[in-house]
């Protein structure tokens, strides 16, 4: 077992030098830098910034400092935000995105995976077809939609809470954000949760415990140990996803997260935070493709970690 | 001639049903993907014939309408045309003493302590309430002055936006740039996907592993920074943005068109083609590429609002279609902006879009279930 960690994660390796390694060249070649702006800086003032930023370098010795940098966990300094090194705006930033993410997954998780089940034990009658209609709803109405649309029932009608604002996390600030972000995702492990029950039901081991008269508790635990199987592979990279900060959902809901770094960072040319970002999440995909593969061995006694 | 020349000719021909037929048969009995194809006909037709009838240009500027709300009422209404007399009077620098309606116009007089210039009568014709005005009288050396003027009447059934534009045509715009956008991305992605998968799959050997390789690395990039770098690069420019979108979104269907490449190179009929020394690229034009397009078909129809969605979701952040060009993701993020005053403004593009998303899906829904064969 562990060893099969240690040798994932030794894999992982490539895959993520090759991921900064493409990154780092393709913001660099696009046009435009850091320090451009409406009115062009003095050449003096140009020049010094550039030096202490190291960017008058030629662009494979900065590469092979950023580089060495990060494999000592130095993320540099952000170009934008001058007083802060990426680190500090991702120890900032990170446990926000991480509060928010963490909490629509677990509802997620809870409520798609009840819905799901309830749907298939009660397939193509009233419950099946409402829990359907709910789930097509929630993939296909964009959470821009809903975002704007809740805010203003639960916001300004009713004035129940808060329209946005982070407030430090204050529960009330935390209800409409983690809302919005988890329909969606509850839609999507309904339908995944669904289709497996459906499929485990008729496999012969749920038969045989039917054909011994079990009770339905028994069967249930049966059922739901295999057909956790889809979801939890879904789950990998949508909690990748989750906590590493949703775009939308920030900028709406003004919530001081991971997931504006992105946009902002790639729009004024922040080398730094952009590839602080790209690493972050890569190793965020990575982790939890991990953590899906243990889980599946732990399951399914039929996949064996090799 | 032969005789059994004579034969073939002789027999009756049997219409077997194809493929597409059967499967059109059983699109036709989904009753979800029929409304979906009526709604999205409905949509698109609006998208694409109604600007051209509609009465109002999608970037003309009403100053005087800004977020009126819906409604199937003439602008200006009575009260609100002597409120705008009045206001064109104050312009002139003038008093306003009597409105009173003449047929489908008013009569106005105003007076001043100076003379009144009668060329000032213009700023009722740059209103966009007035027109034709016209001075009839004029007394007390042009202190006293009684001008004529009909009312335009204009009609903004779904509203106007905060820079008083005509909603129901931005909004049939802004339907039209999505879908557009849509069916354009989804395009080019099928047409990298399919002739990188078919090619991939069928050269098989160390070609498809490095292709395929290439496909997985530019899937480990983050979508979001993907599209934010193509976007800097090229601009805001509309054309080149659905290229990149396409460009991005052209993996799946490289890896779906790989697989099924895979199984069909075995088929008899392609190893037959093989032995006739049909060249590489004949065999994947001829029986590859035709033989994965059910499957293709389908994942199109579920890409085109995954694309509409990108397209909104970046234009929502600010990325995407630039002013006074919109698209259905600009038209909510300004509604979400204006969200107190005028729910309206967001209300009217969401029930579009999301009209829009639900017919795609389900028609690609039933599409799948229609050219499954495991169904059959």
């Amino acid at each position: 077992m562990t060893g099969y960690v240690l040798r994932r994660l030794l894999t992982a390796i490539p895959t993520l030098f090759v991921i900064i390694t493409l990154a780092f060249f393709l913001i660099r070649v696009a046009p435009g830098g850091p320090f451009d702006l409406e009115r062009p800086l003095e050449a003096k003032v140009m020049e010094n910034l550039a030096k202490i930023y190291q960017i008058d370098q030629p662009l494979w010795r900065q590469y092979l400092t950023y580089l060495t940098n990060l494999m000592q966990g130095n993320f540099g300094p952000s170009f934008y935000w001058r007083d802060f090194t990426v680190s500090d705006l991702f120890a900032r930033a990170l446990p926000v995105s991480i509060k928010i993410g963490a909490s629509a997954l677990t509802i997620a998780l809870v409520v798609g995976s009840l819905l799901g089940t309830l749907a298939a034990f009660r397939q193509n009658r009233v419950e099946d077809y409402a829990v359907m209609t709910l789930a097509t709803a929630g993939t296909t109405i964009p959470n821009f939609v809903v975002a704007p649309i809740l805010q203003l029932t639960f916001g300004l009608w009713l004035a129940w809470l808060p329209v946005g604002g982070w407030n430090d996390g204050a529960l009330r600030n935390t209800v409409l954000p983690v809302l919005v972000l988890s329909l969606p995702q509850i839609a999507i492990v309904a339908r995944l949760m669904r289709a497996s029950v459906i499929e485990t039901l008729r496999s012969n081991h749920i038969r045989t415990l039917r054909a011994n008269g079990l009770s339905t508790a028994v069967i249930l635990r049966h059922t739901l140990r295999g057909a956790a199987l889809p979801v939890v592979s879904y789950m990998g990279p949508a909690a990748a996803a989750l906590l590493t900060g949703s775009v939308v959902i920030e900028q709406i809901f003004s919530i001081p997260g991971v997931g504006r770094f992105f946009v902002e960072g790639a729009l004024n040319r922040d080398y730094t935070l952009v590839m602080g970002t790209v690493v972050l999440i890569a190793v965020f995909v990575l982790v939890f493709n991990l953590i899906v593969d243990i889980l599946y061995a732990v399951l399914d006694p039929r996949v064996r970690l090799e | 001639m032969t005789a059994i020349d004579d034969a073939v000719a002789a027999t009756p021909v049997v219409r077997g049903s194809s493929l597409w037929t059967e499967a059109r048969h059983r699109l036709m009995r989904n009753r979800a993907a029929v409304v979906g194809l009526v709604v999205l006909a409905l949509i698109a037709a609006l998208a694409v014939i109604g600007p051209l009838v509609s009465p109002h240009d999608y970037d003309k500027v009403y100053s005087d309408y800004v977020k009126v709300g819906p409604g199937l009422a003439a602008h200006p209404s009575p009260e609100q045309a002597q409120e705008l007399a009045r206001k064109t009077a104050s312009r002139m620098r003038a008093q306003v003493d009597a409105i009173e309606p003449v047929g489908d116009g008013l009569r106005i007089s105003l007076s001043a302590t100076r003379p009144i210039d009668d060329r000032l009568a213009v700023y009722f014709d740059r209103s966009d309430a007035f027109a034709n005005t016209r001075v009839i009288e004029k007394a007390d050396e042009g202190r006293k002055l009684v001008i004529e003027t009909t009312i335009e009447h204009a009609y903004f059934p779904f509203g106007t936006d905060a820079n008083g534009r005509d909603m129901a045509t931005r909004i049939l715009i802004g339907a039209r740039i999505s879908l557009a956008i849509g069916l354009l991305a989804s395009f080019v992605a099928l047409i990298i996907g399919v002739t990188w998968g078919a090619t991939a799959g069928y050269l098989g050997g160390r070609i498809d592993n490095l292709m395929m390789r290439i496909v997985d690395i530019l899937y480990s990039l983050p979508f979001i920074f993907f599209v934010i770098m193509l976007v800097v690069f090229f601009g805001r420019n509309f054309v080149l943005m659905f290229l990149a979108v396409g460009a991005v979104e052209w993996l799946d269907m490289a890896r779906i068109v790989r697989g099924q490449t895979l199984s069909l190179k075995r088929q008899e009929y392609v190893q037959a083609a093989e032995a006739m020394g049909v060249d590489t690229l004949g065999i994947l034009k001829r029986h590859i590429i035709p033989n994965t397009l059910g499957t293709v078909i389908v994942f199109l129809t579920l890409l085109v609002p995954r694309v509409i969605l990108i397209e909104s979701f970046m234009s929502f952040l600010g990325l995407g279609v630039q002013e006074p060009l919109t698209s259905l993701g600009v038209l909510i993020a300004e509604g979400a902006k204006s969200l107190q005053e005028a729910p309206f403004l967001l209300i009217f593009p969401s029930v579009i879009l999301v009209g829009m998303l639900f017919s795609l899906n389900f028609i690609g829904d039933g599409l799948r279930d229609a050219l499954d064969p495991k169904d059959r």
